[in-house]
């Protein structure tokens, strides 16, 4: 199993955002989803997860309604509102400006590595 | 949202919470099961990862949560642990603030009630009252020429402008028998400068108001009900008016209206006796006015001054230096005239509550302070442990508001339950009297308890905040009071002590005042006698030799009933207000100029058998004084002192002259009476006549004058009821439209002159004794609580062999210096206070030693109890339970 990393600070709420820009998807799909994307970087427990969406619910980025899934089973689906896209938009790039800066210092000036 | 919704909606959102969770559990398990785990190894290694359930949805609800009021529910919570906790300590702090408050409340209520009182009247602000003063500052009314004149020249008035004068006003038999009222002669235009109208019937009129109109007269609803039984017929009806004119009765005046004092009847200025022929320099009336809303009492006085200086050239001899006093109506009731002296008076009682509320917070603050150093060890480890000092702050702030919060709401209670007896006790003894809880009051007082605790309360975070964390830690080991606020502590006892002793020795200086009038009042008996008004119409009783007469056959008839003793008229009972004569001169040499006034009043010889008890000197009138060549006076005790020095006052001469025009309008004036030369025959023991302490006083024999209006005193066995009954009779067999007034027992009218003095004794009384109690308290908790923070200390140096009465000591110590240092400063304060107390209080000794040294033994030895109680508690203790202790 590779290692997992702490995220930075504040990156969760980013990285939900953006998985639940895909579409309306429950809690445990999107830890899911995280760990696959990242492959197995990111693992989520429940006690962020859970603490991160509501906090993002209560924000009014997320909004969510029960829904019977494919199982059969009732989950809580979120959706990105529309304030939740804006928001999703300036934060992604505000993240990229950083790590193209983060890159430029950590790669010795004009050499290739 | 109401709270039941928030309620219901709380319960839904933590359904949610808990079936998400689940549900994301169970899909896991699902998932791994899939891959071939099974499924009680992923459930024990999900408990080991995840931290169990009920931690993530706490998280979860945090975030859900506004942040500040999940805290403050929590800090409240946390506040009344802490408070609950040191049980009596907050039971003793609430009550102490409670019954200060109640005090202060329900003598400002009390006070306010008697010092600004409020007419029915539409905004009796704006209506001005103008009287007179003259060159030595005597205040008097007008008389009917000078309003006259002012009516005509005074043009500033919204309206017209009216004039009254208060007299006795008699209803003679109309089917109910006849009584005497407090009555108003008014002019026509009085009712409409009021702006008030009759409930039935009509106003005066102009043609009312003529000489030698009908009579006609308004009567309160009071005696509607009373005397009429509320009936619609009696408006029209004829009733015959101080015995002799047949009176219309036009009008009932609505409820609460009884403008003047308690006056009943009123009837036309032109109906008043003598006012066609009055004299300029007789000044029963007070003349009313509307001001515009664009002129004030200025303007008034402006207009008015140059018109009294014209009437001053014009009548030199009656108008001199009369200058007019100009007021609102609310303003002579309130503070103007005969009330400015009471004044300061008033306010005492309510200083008085001022300083024990500053001794109960004092206590307060001992208590709140004594905490903030136990606390600061908590205070000091929640800072550590990262709290923000904000947090720290708003948790006191929020115990400091429960305390407030709950004295306030006792001390209301203790008010109303205090005012509701008071009142229901009290017939009011003053016009337009009303006792009711001020909404501006109760803010102020929640202020004050707002300041106080939150001041005090405050404390502890201040003091934590100001150290490092890493001391407060340490020394919070010890529990020990860092000197600083020990110094406030001690600096707080003291201050208390000296207020205390200083208002305990005001409560003594009054009660010891109050005691005093009883001395005084034994020269005179009061048992058994009723006292009444009889007053002789002049169409009727024109003559001295009527008036005697009628007092002659009335003696005779009285003797005769079964039952009575004895019986005695006199121009004024004992403990009642008086006449006042100019002495002009003794032996032949005339007294200052302008004389002096003394108070005299006129008696029969029987005065002296049955309502003083007995001369001092010489002998008493005889049936034969008063005749012509047998002029002759008795003085009292004190007359002798201030105007006859050394040697036997019988036999020396005095020439008094009849009352001064001035001052008529508070009562009617005696008849005019020509300068008297008289012999003194005997000294009377000294009574309270006019004021609370004896003045010079002569008595004048009846036959001299034998004045309409005296007072009647009848003594007797068997029940004054039957008395009184007996007494209407014999009056009536002999006049039967003559009536009686108001009928008092003397026991009553010595009672009601003692009030004022037993109020403000009883006042002080329960100031001073709760200043007592709550100094008392304040001492033994702060000493209580000396010992209990030192209990470690006290068991380390007992198993190190100190004795008992050193470790007594150890806390006496501290009671001694702070009884020593409450004397030095509380025997000055006392001093002051006793000062002003007899300025306000004509007679309180400044400084009586007695009272001071009894004050000072009494406040010391409860304070000496106070720490020895404690420090008693300290020796005993078993040193190895106390080690344990923390």
């Amino acid at each position: 199993m590779p290692d997992k990393s702490d995220l930075p600070q504040g990156t969760l709420d980013l990285l939900i955002l953006q998985v639940v820009a895909g579409g309306a998807i429950h809690g445990y799909a999107i830890a899911q989803r995280l760990q696959l994307i990242s492959r197995d970087v990111v693992q989520v427990p429940q006690g962020s997860l859970y603490p991160a969406l509501h906090r993002l619910e209560n924000r009014g980025l997320l909004t969510a309604d029960w829904k019977t899934s494919d199982t059969g089973r009732e989950s809580k689906f979120y959706r990105l509102t529309p304030k939740g896209r804006k928001q999703l938009k300036a934060e992604a790039a505000s993240w990229l400006r950083l790590t193209e800066a983060i890159d430029l210092i950590l790669k010795p000036a004009g050499g290739s590595r | 949202m109401t709270w039941w919704r928030r309620l219901l909606r709380q319960q839904a959102l933590e359904r949610e919470l808990d079936a998400e969770l689940r549900d994301h559990i169970d899909r896991e398990i699902a998932d791994r099961v899939r891959a071939g785990e099974s499924e009680a190894d992923v459930r024990r290694q999900m408990r080991l990862t995840s931290g169990g359930l009920d931690q993530v949805k706490e998280i979860c609800r945090d975030v859900r949560r506004p942040p500040a009021l999940a805290d403050l529910a929590a800090d409240v919570r946390f506040a009344w642990r802490i408070l609950a906790r040191n049980g009596w300590a907050t039971v003793g702090a609430i009550l102490t603030l409670a019954l200060a408050m109640g005090v202060a409340n329900t003598t400002f209520i009390s006070t306010y009630a008697t010092l600004w009182r409020d007419f029915p009247f539409e905004r009796p602000d704006r209506i001005a009252i103008m009287r007179t003063v003259d060159a030595r500052g005597r205040e008097a009314g007008l008389s009917y020429p000078d309003f006259e004149d002012w009516r005509r020249d005074a043009r500033v008035f919204d309206g017209p402008s009216a004039a009254f004068a208060i007299g006795g006003i008699s209803l003679g038999r109309d089917g109910a028998a006849p009584e005497q009222f407090e009555g108003l002669y008014v002019s026509a235009d009085t009712f409409s400068v009021l702006r008030v109208k009759p409930a039935l019937g009509r106003d005066f009129t102009a043609a009312d108001d003529r000489p030698g109109a009908e009579a006609v007269a308004i009567i309160s609803s009071n005696i509607w009900k009373s005397r009429y039984a509320a009936s619609r017929d009696v408006l029209g009806r004829k009733v015959s008016v101080n015995g002799a004119i047949p009176a219309r009765i036009v009008g009932v005046m609505p409820d609460g209206i009884r403008f003047i004092d308690f006056t009943d009847v009123w009837m036309p200025l032109a109906q008043m006796p003598g006012l066609a022929a009055q004299r300029r320099d007789t000044r029963p009336l007070m003349m009313i006015g509307r001001l515009p809303d664009d002129a004030d009492l200025d303007r008034v006085r402006a207009e008015l001054t140059p018109i009294a200086a014209n009437l001053a050239v014009a009548h030199p001899d009656t108008n001199k230096d009369i200058r007019p006093l100009v007021n609102t109506l609310l303003e002579a009731y309130n503070s103007g005239g005969e009330m400015k002296l009471a004044n300061a008076t008033f306010y005492m009682p309510l200083l008085a509550a001022a300083f024990v509320l500053l001794i109960a917070a004092a206590n307060l603050a001992n208590l709140l302070l004594a905490r903030a150093a136990y606390r600061s060890r908590e205070i000091a480890i929640r800072l550590a442990i990262g709290a923000t000092e904000w947090r720290i702050v708003r948790g006191l702030l929020i115990e400091s508001l429960l305390l407030a919060s709950v004295a306030w709401v006792l001390a209301v209670g203790f008010s109303w339950l205090a005012l509701t007896i008071a009142a229901s006790h009290a017939a009011p003894q003053l016009p337009y009297w009303r006792i009711k809880m001020d909404a501006r009051l109760l803010t102020t007082l929640a202020a004050i308890a707002l300041v106080t605790t939150g001041l005090f309360g405050l404390a502890p975070a201040i003091y934590a905040s100001r150290r490092a964390t890493a001391n407060g830690l340490k020394e919070g080991g010890r529990l020990s009071t860092p000197p600083k606020v020990r110094r406030w502590t001690h600096a707080l006892l003291v201050a208390q002590f000296a207020v205390t002793l200083a208002l305990l020795n005001g409560a003594g200086l009054t009660a010891r005042r109050f005691f005093n009038l009883y001395a005084l009042d034994r020269n005179v008996q009061t048992s058994d006698a009723v006292t009444t008004v009889i007053r002789l119409p002049a169409r009727t009783y024109a003559t001295r030799n009527q008036r005697v007469a009628f007092h002659e056959q009335l003696k005779a008839r009285l003797l005769s009933v079964p039952g009575v003793t004895a019986s005695a008229v006199a121009t004024a009972v004992p403990f009642s207000p008086a006449g006042r004569r100019q002495l002009t001169s003794i032996d032949g040499r005339p007294t200052t100029d302008p004389p002096p006034d003394v108070t005299t009043v006129v008696v029969e010889p029987s005065y002296f058998q049955t309502v003083v008890r007995g001369l001092v000197l010489g002998d008493s009138f005889s049936e034969l004084h008063g005749t012509p060549g047998h002029e002759a006076a008795i003085v009292n005790q004190r007359f002798a002192e201030v105007y006859l020095g050394a040697g036997n006052p019988v036999g020396r001469h005095l020439e008094i002259r009849p009352p001064t025009a001035q001052r008529t309008y508070l009562r009617e004036a005696d008849g005019p009476a020509p300068p008297v030369s008289v012999a003194i025959i005997g000294v009377s023991p000294n009574i309270r006549q006019n004021r609370d302490d004896p003045v010079p006083m002569v008595y004048l024999p009846f036959r001299a004058e034998a004045p309409a209006a005296v007072s009647l005193i009848v003594r007797g066995s068997g029940g004054l009821r039957p008395i009184v009954a007996d007494v209407r009779d014999a009056v009536n067999a002999i006049d039967p439209d003559l009536a009686l007034g108001v009928v008092r027992t003397l026991d009553e009218i010595r009672d009601r002159s003692r009030s004022f003095t037993a109020d403000m004794a009883s006042q002080f009384a329960t100031i001073g004794g709760l200043a007592l109690v709550f100094s008392g308290v304040g001492l033994y908790s702060a000493m209580a609580y000396a010992v209990k923070r030192r209990t470690q200390e006290i068991a380390v140096r007992m198993a190190l062999g100190a004795q008992a009465t050193q470790v007594r000591w150890l806390f006496l110590k501290t009671g001694a210096w702070v009884i020593t240092a409450g004397v030095i400063l509380g025997v000055p304060a006392a001093l002051v206070v006793g000062r002003v107390l007899q300025k306000t209080f004509v007679q309180t000794a400044a400084r009586d030693t007695v009272t001071l040294i009894v004050t000072v033994a009494l406040l010391a030895t409860v304070a000496l109890v106070a720490s020895i109680v404690p420090a008693r508690r300290a020796t005993r203790l078993e040193p190895t339970a106390a080690l344990r202790i923390e």
